[in-house]
């Protein structure tokens, strides 16, 4: 049988022109674009930048020119990587790695500006359209790689599960550089629905004025979005034109799930929860909503086209009801790999099944629930990072070294002979993951506690690890000495007070890298700012900087969860 | 450079926490009785501030809290005020070679008006002893249990009592003699943002008009609708419940968000710098609106110094904590250790 979702001609964006004159894309109080007129419109952006395989980097916002831009590129056939305005340094650096053809900017009330940075373009894999950010390691410049197959298999899941047809009509709430929001965008295109275009929020007056005005029919959420409805107190039932709401990007809680299920069935409209990775492209699970009340903790069935098998931790399948395993997710919407260079953009390292690192169980009635995480993931300021992957970045250093943790330290544990490349590896795996140097513990560990069995005792070596902030506190007075004599805190007091005064730009890796220089080992646990005892003394600061980093802060944004705020920025992760 | 006329937005919250420590400097550098300077006097900083903290404070303690938490979110705001104006206070006793020891204790203001520390330590005092009356009083568990599960409600009994207080107490006990800076008598004032902060919280026009209501009323009552202090709260508290956001030019924002910050120290340093300028520069130069303005900018550099400082530190501790571990290898001692 013939893979459909193979060709590009059989896709969302190939032939956009087949849906007529129906509405495709609307700003709200302002005008309608027909699928004729997009479809043009994006022909001609092709047709400005070219045809052929070029690497593009693009500004992506809910608005038409970048979104006619966004289509006119995958037209043309290059490779796309979608990302939000205002990216500063960060977007600086991944220019400056991936050295894309073309970086296409966004400009509000106009057409997109493209700048050709001249360079040589770089080796892309036939299949590859889209780069998008991973969840994670968000200090370094790492993609997931899309074909084509993935998000246009992924766009028809969604199709199918959601029943979308032609006179659908969503409000966009979400980034569309979010895997996401995007998935929103592919999936409506996908079947010639529209899209009202807005970046107001929810909590925003005039919000659902403009639902009603345009009479829209659904829009995504995640769970903050559904958060924000719950403590505005407006009732979702005023919506004579909802047909369903969809949740994703976190774990709603169960008795939000619960609420709004009976809610929706009584309104007559449907919730859907759901679950993916961006390695997805994004969606693997969806929870049918005449589920939701009595399983509201659950993530439900694949997506159409997908598989979702749980292994233990031998590898073995696990057939059994209620055992957890390792969520493992195979389909056609699988990723191509990931991308840390751009010698990656080349090949294509599409894993037989996507190992999820979330732990799983099957209930009798074939739903799937997630019931935790893997052991060898930790979330330290709720970045997931993976220990596998740090052993690895610190074996390029220290080979043999062996790594642990929890949520709030990462211990990396070095063998003999490697105590002057401690500083050196620790700066290195900060920079790397995005997180404050802190939370890395390197320690020459000779021997390695091990079981019974000859395996690493990764829980003893935890357990063993100096705790940092009592080492701190054992090594303050000789600490303090050699910190406040050496000229290098003299430069770096210096470049603090100049930052602060707006001489130059503060470098902000993550979320976590400012609530850990405001709020130190209280933020260590990736809660709120209200959790991590931030106060009026400290909400100041770190709003300044979480606005210079995020651009725009939410409301509420102190009762968010760090990992939250990043994925406002971000928006790597589509739970 | 044209970027700093671009305008950028900015929390209210941010806005006014400026303005209002700004006003309170100014009630310091143009008193009364300096009107030949051609200059208002404005007091009612001091009143926008306290319940801005309220406002703060239920912001990030009282909302969806455990009473555990809102005990140690009481602690907290208190040894956060506490330690820096404890430094200050022994540096001014230590200048002028005077010790109080209950200006040390921080009870001088159930006593006498008069203080050795040369910033508004009955503002600190009224603070810290409203932190203990509301350890007290979450201390007592059906309490504690009742307004964490019904915060507005709660907010509301609490301030409806405080304000009570304010309005009757002194009638029965002279305390203007004290200027009734003491903390059951500024208690309204701290709570009323707690009310506040819970309306604004459910976002609806009613809601909004309530919180509106309560910050006009509250205020005409205690200070009389013809005051700066009413002004000052009516303002500040309007644009708080109204405009979550105001928009700036990046200059001002910047500068803004640079005194907002600087809050605390100015409010620590400013009266010292105007008596170290009158006594210096003020021989030659005006007091009033340069002092004020000079003043402002040197408590905020001052700041800017401590903060770089103390981020410095940090930067520096947390590199070379994670890399000072000796290589020794694990063992007993070590690891207990």
């Amino acid at each position: 049988m013939p893979d459909t979702h193979n060709t590009p001609e059989r896709s969302f964006y190939g032939d956009l022109a087949r849906h007529g004159d129906a509405p495709a894309l609307i700003v709200s109080g302002g005008a309608t674009l027909s699928y004729r007129a997009l479809d043009a419109a994006a022909r001609a952006f092709a047709e400005q930048v070219g045809l052929g395989r070029k690497l593009v980097f693009l500004e992506l916002e809910n608005d038409v020119a970048s979104i006619t831009a966004y289509l006119g590129c995958l037209i043309a056939g290059h490779v796309v990587h979608p990302v939000a305005t205002g990216g500063g340094a960060k977007f600086d650096r991944l220019v400056a790695t991936y050295r894309p053809n073309l970086v296409v900017r966004h400009l509000t009330g106009s057409d997109a500006a493209v700048e050709d940075l001249g360079n040589t373009s770089v080796g892309l894999h036939p299949d590859l359209r889209l780069l998008l950010s991973t969840s994670g390691s968000t200090g370094s410049p790492k993609f997931v790689k899309l074909s084509h197959r993935n998000i246009q298999s992924n766009a028809d899941a969604i199709v199918d599960y959601l029943r979308l047809g032609s006179d659908e009509r969503a409000i966009t709430t979400l980034k569309p550089s979010y895997s996401y929001g995007l998935s929103v965008l592919h999936s409506h295109l996908a079947c010639g629905a529209a899209l009202l275009l807005t970046d107001a929020s929810v909590t925003d007056r005039g919000f659902w004025d403009m639902f009603r005005e345009n009479r829209c029919t659904s829009f995504a959420g995640v769970p903050y979005t559904f958060e924000m409805i719950r403590k505005s107190g407006f009732d979702l039932g005023q919506l004579d034109t909802l047909r369903y709401a969809t949740q994703a990007g976190g774990r709603l809680p169960a008795d939000d799930v619960r609420r709004l299920a009976l809610q929706s069935a009584a309104q007559g409209w449907r919730f859907y929860v759901m679950y993916g990775q961006t390695e997805a492209a994004p969606r693997i699970a969806w929870l049918p909503p005449e589920h939701a009340a009595e399983r509201p903790g659950a993530i439900g069935v694949p997506v159409p086209g997908g598989t979702i098998m749980l292994y233990d931790d031998a590898g073995t399948v696990i057939a059994a009801d209620e055992t957890p395993g390792e969520l493992t997710y195979a389909g056609p919407n699988v990723m191509m790999g990931y991308a840390e260079s751009p010698d990656a953009l080349a090949g294509d390292e599409t894993p037989p099944v996507l190992r999820t690192g979330d732990l799983a169980v099957r209930h009798a009635d074939g739903l799937f629930s997630i019931v935790g995480r893997k052991a060898r993931f930790v979330k330290p300021f709720g970045i997931r990072v993976n220990l596998d992957e740090v052993e690895q970045d610190a074996g390029e250093t220290a080979p043999g070294a062996v790594c642990t943790g929890d949520d709030t330290r990462i211990v990396v544990a070095l063998p003999a002979g490697t105590d002057g490349q401690k500083a050196e590896l620790v700066q290195r795996l900060a920079a790397r993951y995005g997180l404050p140097p802190h939370i890395f513990v390197a320690q020459v560990v000779d021997p390695l506690p091990r079981l019974a069995n000859g395996k690493i005792d990764y829980r003893a070596l935890l357990t063993a690890t100096t705790d940092p902030v009592a080492h701190a506190a054992a090594d303050g007075p000789a600490n303090f000495r050699s910190i406040v004599t050496s000229p290098r805190f003299y430069r770096t007091i210096w470049d603090e007070a100049a930052g602060i005064l707006g001489l130059h730009t503060q470098s902000w890796d993550s979320v976590a890298h400012i609530y850990g220089g405001f709020l130190g080992a209280a933020a260590a646990s990736g809660g709120s700012f209200a959790d991590s005892d931030g106060d009026s003394m400290s909400y100041v600061s770190v709003s300044l900087a979480l606005e210079e980093y995020l651009g725009q802060l939410p409301e509420a944004w102190e009762h968010l969860p760090q990992a939250e705020l990043e994925a406002l920025r971000e928006q790597p992760a589509a739970f | 450079m044209s970027n700093l006329l671009h305008s950028k937005s900015v929390d209210t919250d941010v806005v006014l926490r400026a303005i209002a420590i700004a006003l309170v400097a100014w009630n310091h550098a143009i008193p009364s009785g300096t009107k030949s300077l051609g200059l208002p006097d404005f007091a009612g900083g001091m009143t926008l501030l306290m319940m801005m903290s309220g406002y703060s404070f239920a912001r990030f303690v009282l909302t969806d809290a455990t009473p555990v938490e809102v005990r140690h979110g009481l602690m907290l705001f208190a040894k956060r005020i506490l330690l820096p104006s404890l430094a200050a206070v022994l540096f001014f006793m230590l200048i002028k070679r005077k010790v109080s020891l209950t200006e040390l204790l921080f009870v001088s203001n159930w006593f006498t008006t008069y203080r050795i520390a040369i910033f508004p330590v009955w503002y600190v005092q009224v603070i810290l002893q409203m932190m203990v009356l509301l350890l007290g009083l979450f201390a007592i568990p059906p309490f504690a249990r009742w307004f964490v599960a019904q915060p507005l409600r709660g907010s509301l009994v609490v301030f409806a009592a405080a304000l009570a207080t304010r309005m009757i107490l002194p009638v029965f006990i002279d305390t203007k003699p004290l200027l009734h800076h003491l903390p059951h008598l500024y208690l309204w004032n701290f709570t009323l943002g707690w009310l506040v902060y819970f309306l604004h919280d459910r976002r609806t026009p009613g809601a909004l008009t309530l919180a509106s209501l309560a910050i006009l009323a509250s205020g005409a009552m205690v200070w009389g609708p013809l005051s700066y202090q009413f002004l000052a709260l009516v303002v500040g508290g309007l644009l708080l419940v109204w405009k979550t956001r105001m928009k700036l030019p990046m200059i001002v924002a910047r500068v803004v968000g640079l005194v907002s910050q600087a809050t605390f120290t100015i409010f620590l340093l400013h009266r010292f710098f105007f008596v170290v300028y009158t006594g210096t520069v003020g021989r030659i130069l005006p007091a009033g609106l340069l002092m004020w303005a000079l003043g402002l900018a040197a408590c905020t550099l001052a700041w800017v110094v401590g903060a770089a400082t103390l981020r410095a530190y940090h930067k520096l501790a947390a590199a070379g904590m994670a890399a000072a571990v000796p290589g020794a290898g694990l063992s007993p001692a070590r690891t207990a250790g």
